[in-house]
């Protein structure tokens, strides 16, 4: 075992299941399933955070009933034909020495009816505020049948080889809305009092402790704070978390914050939030009982983990972006290899971003997530032939490639204009809470050079340079440049791109005016900045909402908090037509009505890129083997940067 | 004079003959299985070709691996589909009725989020909706595309079916090169209209050699794109029209209407005339020597017969044949109405990420025609049935239990049938809810369903009726207000305004908390009225609810051109005498409305369904349908409506 680690690598009882140590890839949601159920995707997703050491595994929700399908991708519990998917799953975990557990839930209200044509179940019909669908107030009958239908998902994940069960009753499930008077409001003997509204959890608990017996360890995720008027408070969960411990059906308690449907910035909190936010909460709870406790919150990295068990505030560590980036962060903290995780960035664009507008789950640092069985650790062979490979442009997408096909075995040269590789990902670091973002050009460099990348910074890579190489292949990664809208493209002499101000630092006036054309964290960001600095700025949009962008990310409600302390003003459904001088015009999308600004000073656009074809144009034709990847094909995000760097260099 | 001669006249087309004029016209319907037509697309074609459309247009299949649209979208290119396509085509002749593919490829309107690849576009400026940036196509590009859609015409018109369509209407890479919306190329293919024209007229040329001479093939093109600058004009897409088509290489042109900028008009809601997308349509027919199609909003045989009068020859009816496939076969039987399309969108709108599958408000068996019957089997013994609320639930359920036998009698609270439902007919633009109402009422009263109007029902009804069944569909009512309201204080509900009911003052403050079309259709009732008029809402925008259609574009510009003031993301705090307290949702700010002599608050609904415990209490059989389970929309109200009907 690593010296480093004096807990972290600790064996744990749960119950009748005994862990190698307290890593936990807990449950969430990921579109990997196929047809609503569990197949041969899902269970290599979960086998590489096996193979890569992680302790324990907790499968994404599983639902016990038909009325609940909060979204179409839903893994369904309650049919019969689960089993042989949920065997497959077991099975290959189980290789690696990782235990695994099911989660089971019903969504209640978080939900919708749009899949299976019938009434949503709820405790008492109260609207959710995402979904927006009334559901329908539970009778006794509805009550048992859901009951039973917990006990026969148990049957089902008994049978698919599971070491354990967890209830979902935190922040997306019927059984926190029968826990919390926010959405519980009935007059029966499951409502009312704290015992009333518990009742519903220990009955189900008690229906699956009789079918799964001591075998299988039982445990429960709750929600450590709904953070909402009438709802449940840490106080609260502490005293539910006792008398769950209490009633001897638990082995352990897993621990979440907020509501998904309301608040889910404080469920999956961004890199805007600080690491290990919510862990007090599963250490005021572990005062309370004496089964384990979970903690979860933005925990990045090992030493992270190592210290919270240290100070005592939990047992077990919930790490899942963390390991969603690099599946192999277990092996390599114990291994001492530090410096070898690829860290996570809690950028959200993939992991939540995708799964939110129901894609499958990706990430933007790891071309892997989704696709193990092929681009899984082992997966990247020795190249047929190795092949001078030539790669310009150093940033995101340059940096995967020519790592990529250098670990394949071919020579590679990589050609980048600046002194430092990065790309504009360098400078989207520079904005307000985006620094984590440096983490990933650290992780693209680290080992670059032991691969056999030959770096060429503050090189420009021209057509004679390359051609004068006589590469075998070219991948041409050059990146996109800034530009204005097209209605304000002759430009002005106060007007400036978000790369302007990042780069050049110019001075700008009192009075800024940010126009956004692309509703993401550039104009955010920006306008955030130079707020900071003490400028009035105002940001004006085409959109329903300024900063649109943000809310798949869930930066939007954090963000919107800061700009309205920086007195940022936000003008949407606005379109700009013109700047002269320090007056601008534009035209209100719905009323037509024309609006003016005078007395701008400055004016910063943000707009999407333009691509830096150049180079790849001047040497279409003229090599044999020519890609291009990344802003240089199409101006995108750096998800799409890396995957095409990846992907190019793999099929070399 | 039979005035229905020309919609039921037949029209020859190279050698096919198709048997009348009403077209079943493409759509997105995620039935798709795997990315091949699936079990659903077969029973669902076969459905309208049986209930006598002439002409069948399979919704759009891809053509090249470059685009992957939507999810649940026919990958036309790839081989497997072939067993799909082949059962849709034979299960559609089965009934005399012809079919065609569409083929299509979104170009810059699809994202890389399902491919996770970039998207191909005629230029490189970034998509108005989604904001993705997409690659310029090179000429390898577009002639690889040319082969993917003579590839695909070519093997599906061997698998028997009557042709295919080219999509160069909404949602399409074609579009996208003949406007000069979207084109800004410098190459053979961008500028002039002949070089917009290049890529499509490739395109048709190497389809109609892949295709042979026999099978048609029909072109969509966009008539009006509705663009706020630079987009194609009617007499723009009549000039494209014209350099398409000659030569022969295309038999019929669909007109659609909206592009980009008005996506919510390419099948446009009740609240736009039926007609709206015609006048391109009729202006094409002027000029163009093949048949020409009108699409759009056209739900009667009416408007069918006029369009088809002033020239035009084919009509599409795509609405109207989810809501009644059997609207061809009636038209020729006196008194048999059809189910009425009120344009509603709810269940067959489903061109978002979430992939619902497609299904229709007013006619449950939309979509599920393999596992649902056509009408219920006759009851094994005629029974007494009550039902609570003549409502859309209720009125469905009264009918399809009198046609299974039963004797059926209604009690209703109100004078009038319908419901909440006749309250949202009252909303300005959305009349055509009452369409609905009206149907379903007279259908009743023909299958001998008695009524009793401004009678509450209860046990002692029940036992009077010698009922032996109830069917409770006792609807919903408004929610209690979610904040404190300080006495002496009055909010009036929309009802009281569509009513006319309510004394409405000069100043009015209209606090929506539940984001949908009543809140702003209330506030569009008002505007003009009064002198001051300011809708509040807790939410990030107004009528969030209105979003994913498209359909709040329309609602915007009515409510701001009528001056109506917005103020979002404020909580209500409480209600006092001198106006609303309200605090910032993220400025956590107080800050006090006032001046208001009216305040109107729209709130969600909620079950009303002391009827349906009452008399479950009481041993008594009852069913309960629609709102009183969970006040949800119409189509749930229909749906279990009938499936209560169908229990007895």
């Amino acid at each position: 075992m690593s010296s480093a680690y004096r807990y972290l690598f600790q064996n744990i009882q749960i119950g009748p299941v005994r862990l190698n140590n307290r890593i936990v890839f807990t449950a969430h949601l990921t579109n990997l399933s196929e047809n609503g159920l569990p197949g041969e995707r899902l269970a290599y997703y979960y086998r590489e955070r096996a193979r890569g050491g992680a302790g324990l595994i907790i499968t994404e929700e599983q639902s016990v009933h038909p009325t609940d399908r909060a979204y179409e991708k839903l893994i369904e519990a309650y049919r019969e034909d689960v089993i042989p998917g949920y065997r497959l799953i077991t099975g290959m975990v189980h290789q690696y020495g990782t235990k695994i557990f099911a989660q089971l839930n019903h969504n209640g209200n978080q939900g919708s009816s749009i899949y299976t044509g019938l009434p949503l179940w709820a405790p008492s019909p109260v609207r959710d505020p995402l979904f927006r669908e009334v559901p329908k107030e539970m009778d006794r009958f509805d009550i048992a049948r859901l009951v039973a239908s917990y006990a026969l998902a148990a049957v089902h994940v008994r049978e698919g080889g599971f070491d354990g069960l967890e209830l979902q009753a935190s922040h997306s499930s019927i059984l926190r809305q029968f826990l919390s008077p926010l959405t519980n409001h009935r007059r029966d003997q499951y409502g009312g009092s704290l015992e009333n509204r518990l009742r519903l959890v220990l009955e189900v608990a008690a229906a699956v402790r009789n079918v799964v017996g001591e075998q299988l360890a039982l445990g429960i995720r709750l929600s450590g704070d709904e953070f909402t008027d009438g709802g449940l408070t840490l106080e609260d969960t502490v005293e539910i978390a006792r008398r769950l411990d209490q009633s001897g059906l638990f082995d352990y308690i897993n621990t979440s914050v907020g509501i998904a449907t309301r608040n889910l910035y404080l469920v999956e909190g961004s890199m805007a939030m600080p690491p290990g936010y919510s862990v007090y909460m599963s250490s005021a709870i572990r005062k309370a009982v004496k089964i384990p406790v979970v903690a979860v919150g933005r925990i990045k990295d090992p030493v992270q983990a190592e210290q919270i068990l240290r100070d005592g505030h939990a047992d077990l560590i919930g790490m899942v972006r963390a390991q969603i980036a690099d599946p192999w962060l277990a092996n390599k903290a114990l291994q001492g290899m530090n410096d070898s995780i690829r860290t996570c960035l809690s950028c959200n664009q993939d992991c939540i971003g995708r799964v939110g507008l129901n894609k499958t789950i990706g990430c933007v640092q790891n071309p892997a997530v989704g696709q193990e069985k092929t681009r899984g650790e082992g997966c990247l062979k020795p190249a047929p032939k190795s092949r001078l490979v030539l790669v310009a442009g150093g940033g995101p997408a340059g940096l995967a490639a020519a790592k990529t096909a250098a670990l394949r075995g071919h020579r590679v040269i990589l050609w980048e204009k600046e002194d430092v590789c990065g790309g504009q990902v360098r400078l989207a670091a520079r904005l307000p809470y985006r620094e984590e973002f440096l983490d990933l050009i650290r992780n693209l460099m680290h080992c670059l050079e032991e691969a056999g990348v030959k770096l060429r910074t503050g090189c420009t890579a021209s057509p004679e340079k390359i051609l004068a190489e006589k590469p075998d292949a070219v991948i041409v990664a050059t990146g996109s440049l800034p530009q204005h809208p097209p209605a304000l493209a002759s430009g002005g002499e106060n007007l400036y791109t978000v790369r302007q101000v990042l780069e050049e630092e110019p001075e700008l006036g009192q009075n800024v005016l940010v126009v956004d054309q692309q509703g993401f964290y550039q104009a955010a960001g920006v306008a955030e900045l130079l707020a900071g600095r003490g400028k009035r700025v105002e940001i004006v949009s085409p959109n329903l909402y300024v900063g649109q962008g943000l809310g798949p990310t869930l930066d939007l409600e954090m963000w919107y908090r800061r700009a309205h302390q920086l007195g940022i003003t936000m003008t949407p459904n606005v379109t700009v037509l013109s700047v002269k001088g320090s007056t601008v015009r534009g035209v209100h999308n719905y009323s037509g009505r024309e609006v003016e600004w005078h007395g701008v000073d400055s004016v910063v656009t943000a707009a999407p890129n333009r691509v830096n074809d150049e180079l790849y144009f001047a040497l279409k034709g003229k090599v044999a083997a020519l890609y291009r990847i990344g802003d240089c094909l199409a101006p995108r995000r750096v998800d799409a940067a890396i995957l095409e760097g990846y992907r190019v260099a793999a099929g070399l | 004079m039979n005035h229905r001669l020309n919609v039921l006249s037949p029209l020859v087309i190279r050698q096919h003959t198709l048997k009348n004029r009403i077209v079943f016209g493409p759509h997105r319907t995620n039935f798709a299985v795997n990315h091949r037509p699936g079990d659903r697309h077969v029973g669902y074609y076969e459905e309208r070709a049986r209930g006598g459309a002439a002409l069948i247009i399979i919704e759009g299949g891809v053509v090249h691996p470059s685009d992957y649209p939507y999810e649940n979208a026919i990958f036309a290119f790839k081989k497997e589909t072939e067993t799909g396509y082949r059962r849709i085509a034979e299960a559609v002749h089965r009934h005399g009725s012809l079919v065609v593919a569409q083929l299509n490829h979104y170009g810059g309107q699809a994202t890389g989020g399902l491919s996770r690849r970039e998207v191909w576009a005629p230029s490189p400026f970034p998509e108005v909706n989604t904001g993705e940036v997409p690659k310029a196509m090179e000429e390898e590009d577009i002639r690889g595309v040319v082969a993917g859609f003579a590839e695909c015409a070519a093997r599906l018109c061997a698998l028997g079916l009557d042709g295919v369509e080219i999509n160069a209407g909404q949602h399409s890479l074609l579009r996208q090169f003949l406007s000069p919306l979207t084109n800004f190329r410098t190459d053979a293919y961008g500028a002039s209209l002949e070089n917009r024209a290049r890529f499509c007229r490739e395109v048709l040329e190497a389809v109609r050699r892949a295709a042979g001479p026999g099978p048609i093939v029909g072109l969509r093109l966009c008539g009006d794109e509705y663009a706020p600058w630079g987009g194609l004009k009617p007499e723009d897409s009549r000039d494209l029209a014209l350099r398409l088509c000659s030569g022969g290489l295309v038999d019929y042109v669909a007109v659609e209407v909206g592009s980009i900028y008005s996506l919510y008009l390419t099948a446009a809601s009740m609240c736009h005339p039926e007609d709206y997308a015609a006048p391109p349509a009729r202006l094409m027919a002027q000029s163009l020597a093949v048949p020409v199609c009108a699409t759009g909003s056209v739900v009667s045989l009416e408007l069918a017969e006029s369009l088809l009068a002033e020239g035009i020859q084919l009509v599409e009816m795509t609405r109207a044949l989810i809501a009644d496939p059997f609207l061809p076969v009636r038209s020729g039987c006196a008194g048999d109405e059809a189910r009425p399309c009120i344009l509603c969108n709810q269940g067959c709108f489903v061109h978002w990420e979430m992939n619902p599958m497609l299904t229709c408000a007013v006619n449950p068996r939309a979509g599920r025609e393999g596992e649902m019957p056509v009408s219920g089997k006759p009851a094994a013994r005629s029974k007494k049935v009550l039902v609570a609320g003549a409502g859309p639930a209720g009125l469905e359920a009264a009918c399809t239990a009198a046609e299974r036998g039963h004797g059926v009698v209604v009690y209703e609270r109100w004078e009038r049938p319908g419901g909440r439902l006749g309250l949202a007919a009252k909303v300005p633009g959305c009349g055509r809810f009452q369409n609905i109402i009206d149907y379903l009422y007279h259908r009743a009263l023909s299958l001998g369903v008695q009524f009793r109007f401004g009678r509450l029902a209860d046990q002692s009804t029940v036992a009077s009726e010698s009922a032996e069944a109830v069917i409770a569909a006792t609807g919903s009512l408004p929610s209690p207000l979610p904040f404190p309201v300080e006495p002496g204080v009055d909010f009036l509900m929309p009802e009281d305004i569509l009513e006319g009911s309510g004394a409405v003052g000069r100043r009015v403050l209209l606090v929506d908390l539940e984001g949908g079309r009543r809140a702003v259709g209330t506030a569009l009732g008002l505007a003009g009225r009064v002198e001051k008029l300011e809708f509040l809402s807790p939410e990030l925008v107004i009528s969030p609810e209105l979003v994913p259609s498209g359909e709040f574009v329309h609602w915007y510009q009515e409510a701001y051109q009528k001056g109506i003031v917005f103020r979002t993301q404020l909580e209500i705090v409480r209600a006092t005498p001198s106006g609303v307290e309200v605090l910032g949702s993220y400025s956590r700010k107080p800050e006090h409305l006032k001046g208001f002599d009216t305040l109107v608050a729209v709130v969600p609904p909620t079950p009303s369904r002391d009827l349906y415990d009452e008399l479950q209490r009481a041993g008594v059989e009852v069913w309960a349908a629609g709102d009183c389970v969970a006040p949800r929309g119409l189509g749930a109200a229909i749906r279990e409506g009938r499936s209560a009907g169908l229990k007895i």
